[in-house]
């Protein structure tokens, strides 16, 4: 494999589970690496594994990895002529990947002119048409106001999607179902759209319901070469938040495959796409798709696609910004095998996923064939609620789909995260679930689909057992003797009662002859 | 030894001894005996039990009063108390605490930025309705009323940051 001729050091602009991501590649292609961290990451494993580590500021996002100035400044300092997004933050922000051009650095993503297109959707859309990929009902425009959207609603028929343009990540995203319900969504889209984004234009779409959504992950470098790399499927999803990936899909046969593949090609093309990028598309069951929006960055599930390509994604990301060809064409690209990924988030699926928080006092990861963890914790790690809940990928490949799912179900009984509540047990039962087994699931069936609910009732009651090993744990105590210094209920080392308090003990005492 | 142990609804009494060969018993309230091995697997919290030779992984965690945990067992939290003998009569002694007012309290479910207060003092509210917005991992979560009523106590304001369990509303 070809190293870098460019590229000397690399800014990681980002934190989690994608700094270390892409800290690894860089390693691998022989270059330094330049960690950027906020006040509440100071012990993260993207500081700890970085060959340099530079502090922006206070934890909220827009106090750190928001800040482009500090993080340009950051980069003339260490002297990093190289800046990796990774995915959110400012990965698709076009004025820094401009703002990175004018100081000198190579920003590892596509140009400004195609985040910026792509990134405000109602021109994605326009550039969609133009390539000839089909769209779905709906207005390429925004609407001005409620009334406005209301009227388009009314045309195209209920239920729609009103969508945030600068939207992305499944932010900004709200679906209406009847005319009463728009003026309140409407509002709250926007609210959440420039609190999130900057930006609060909006814009109306109709929902199809009972569709897959599937993504064809794209690659394209600097000497006009495009290929794509198949399919991910991405319909599991909560609150527009992809909760486990797949690729190849079940819904695909390679026909569809190169069509879907293709189109997305054109697109990229028509909009003079360079690096990794992803284009997502709607399926419907009689086998239309539609384009619904183009990622101009790495996405979050692009593991599964490297585990069935092996092709090492963030890698030819840094070989394209270094300049180089693709060293691969279209047909050399083979898929082989199945490949899933469960986000790991601490969410808690038995309180409506309601995100928990807290520290997380062990770890126990999965190893073993088939098994690749992502993942930014450790014994000791900090979930705090200013940033996203995904603590970790973990992904299984298999030599077919039965194969990946055992293995994942071996896996995630592996993985033990101890101290906050995570979603692994809601992916134990979605694995083992007759529509997932089957293939059968749309991106609305885990808010529709009984059999996808959380259900705490289905799971093997252990308490009879937790009983005991915590009767064991004061017996075990008690056994080691007074003075010795093990734990004690309230974690300080266990002390002789008749040391504790001569006067408690005697009115405890009191108490008890009373009886 | 005999120890009371508080699960979810139910409490039971177990006995533990060990034999004269230093293995370890558990006595259940049934009558079953079942032979026990519990060694710290690693640190002070996560242990390996063996019982009947099943093989189980145990994450404890010790809670705010002596002899209160949080067990982890195969991905489920449970929280345990365990007394002994003496702590359990000790404890009947108590007086029973009896919070039944009809107020109803609405908390913030997570930390949080609280972005709507929709209700103000005195307002009749139906069951359902939206009371405040709470904007967390940059998703805004509705709060709904939990019951019909009026609001007695508005305690935040639009724009404050709360902690989880902060009571934002009362309702009556």
């Amino acid at each position: 494999m070809s190293k870098l001729n460019r590229i000397k050091k690399v800014l990681i602009a980002n934190r989690g589970e994608i700094a270390l991501r892409v800290i690894r590649a860089c390693r691998d292609l022989g270059v330094a690496t330049v960690a950027v961290y906020s006040e509440a990451d100071r012990h993260s494993l993207h500081v700890r594994q970085a060959d340099e580590a530079y502090l922006l500021g206070p934890a909220p996002a827009k106090d750190s990895y928001l800040r482009m100035d500090k993080i340009l400044e950051i980069a003339k300092k260490s002297g990093a002529n190289a800046l990796h997004p990774g995915y959110g933050f400012l990965s698709e922000r076009a004025e820094f990947a401009r703002a990175c051009q004018k100081a000198g650095i190579i920003f590892i993503g596509p140009p400004p002119e195609a985040i910026e297109a792509m990134g405000d959707k109602v021109r994605a859309k326009q550039v969609a048409r133009a390539a000839g990929v089909p769209l779905v009902p709906g207005i390429d425009r925004e609407a001005a106001d409620w009334q406005e959207a209301a009227a388009v609603a009314a045309q195209i028929g209920y239920p729609v999607l009103i969508k945030a343009s600068a939207g992305g990540g499944g932010k900004g995203m709200r679906i209406v179902r009847q005319p009463d319900e728009i003026e309140a969504a409407f509002g709250s889209t926007t609210r959440e759209a420039i609190g999130a984004f900057g930006y609060g234009g909006v814009y109306i779409e109709k929902l199809l319901e009972h569709v897959k959504h599937i993504e064809i992950q794209l690659l394209a470098d600097t000497h006009g070469n495009v290929v794509h790399l198949g399919e991910r499927e991405c319909s599991l999803q909560r609150r527009n938040q992809k909760i486990l990936e797949e690729a190849p899909s079940s819904a695909l046969d390679e026909e569809l495959r190169q069509q879907m593949g293709a189109v997305a090609v054109a697109a990229a093309r028509q909009v003079g796409f360079v690096n990794a990028g992803t284009i997502e598309f709607l399926l419907t069951q009689d086998r239309q798709f539609y384009f619904m929006e183009m990622n101009t960055r790495l996405q979050v599930e692009h593991p599964v696609t490297e585990l069935i390509t092996n092709i090492d994604i963030v890698a030819e990301q840094l070989r394209i910004a270094d300049g180089q060809t693709l060293s691969f064409r279209q047909e050399d690209i083979i898929q082989r095998g199945w490949a899933i990924e469960c986000r790991i988030t601490s969410e808690d699926p038995f309180n409506n996923f309601l995100p928990s928080i807290g520290t997380i006092r062990r770890t126990v990861p999965p190893t073993g064939p088939g098994i690749r963890l992502d993942s930014a914790i450790y014994d000791g790690y900090e979930v705090s609620l200013f940033y996203d809940p995904m603590l970790a990928k973990l992904i299984a490949w298999g030599i077919d789909r039965e194969e990946a799912i055992s293995r994942m179900q071996r896996a995630l009984k592996e993985y033990q995260i101890f101290g906050i509540r995570t979603i692994i047990p809601f992916h134990e039962q979605l694995l083992a679930s007759e529509p997932f087994q089957k293939g059968d699931f749309y991106t609305n069936s885990l808010e529709t689909a009984p059999a996808l609910k959380p259900d705490p009732e289905a799971r093997h009651d252990q308490s009879e057992l937790a009983a005991i090993a915590a009767a064991l744990a004061v017996y075990r105590r008690a056994k080691a003797g007074p003075g010795s210094p093990k734990i004690n209920g309230n974690g300080s080392p266990a002390t002789p009662n008749s040391v504790q308090s001569e006067w408690k003990e005697y009115g405890r005492r009191e108490m008890l002859r009373r009886i | 030894m005999f120890y009371y142990t508080e699960i979810s609804d139910g409490t039971f009494k177990v006995e533990i001894y060990d034999d004269p060969t230093g293995a370890t018993h558990i006595r259940m309230p049934d009558g079953r005996e079942r032979l026990v091995d519990f060694d710290v697997a690693l640190g002070e919290d996560l242990f390996s039990l063996l019982i009947d030779n099943q093989s189980h992984e145990v994450h404890l965690e010790p809670g705010e009063t002596r002899g209160d945990y949080e067990v982890t067992l195969d991905g489920q939290i449970y929280q345990v108390k365990v007394q002994t003998e003496r702590q359990h009569r000790l404890a009947s002694l108590a007086p029973r605490q009896n919070l039944h007012t009809g107020e109803i309290q609405v908390k913030a479910p997570m930390p949080g930025l609280v972005t709507i207060i929709a209700v103000e003092i005195g307002q009749t509210v139906e069951q359902g309705q939206r009371i405040a917005v709470l904007e967390a991992m940059k998703m805004e979560n509705e709060l709904r009323a939990p019951k019909a009523g009026t609001i007695k106590a508005v305690n935040v304001q639009a724009g404050q940051t709360v902690e989880q369990n902060k009571v934002l509303v009362i309702l009556e």
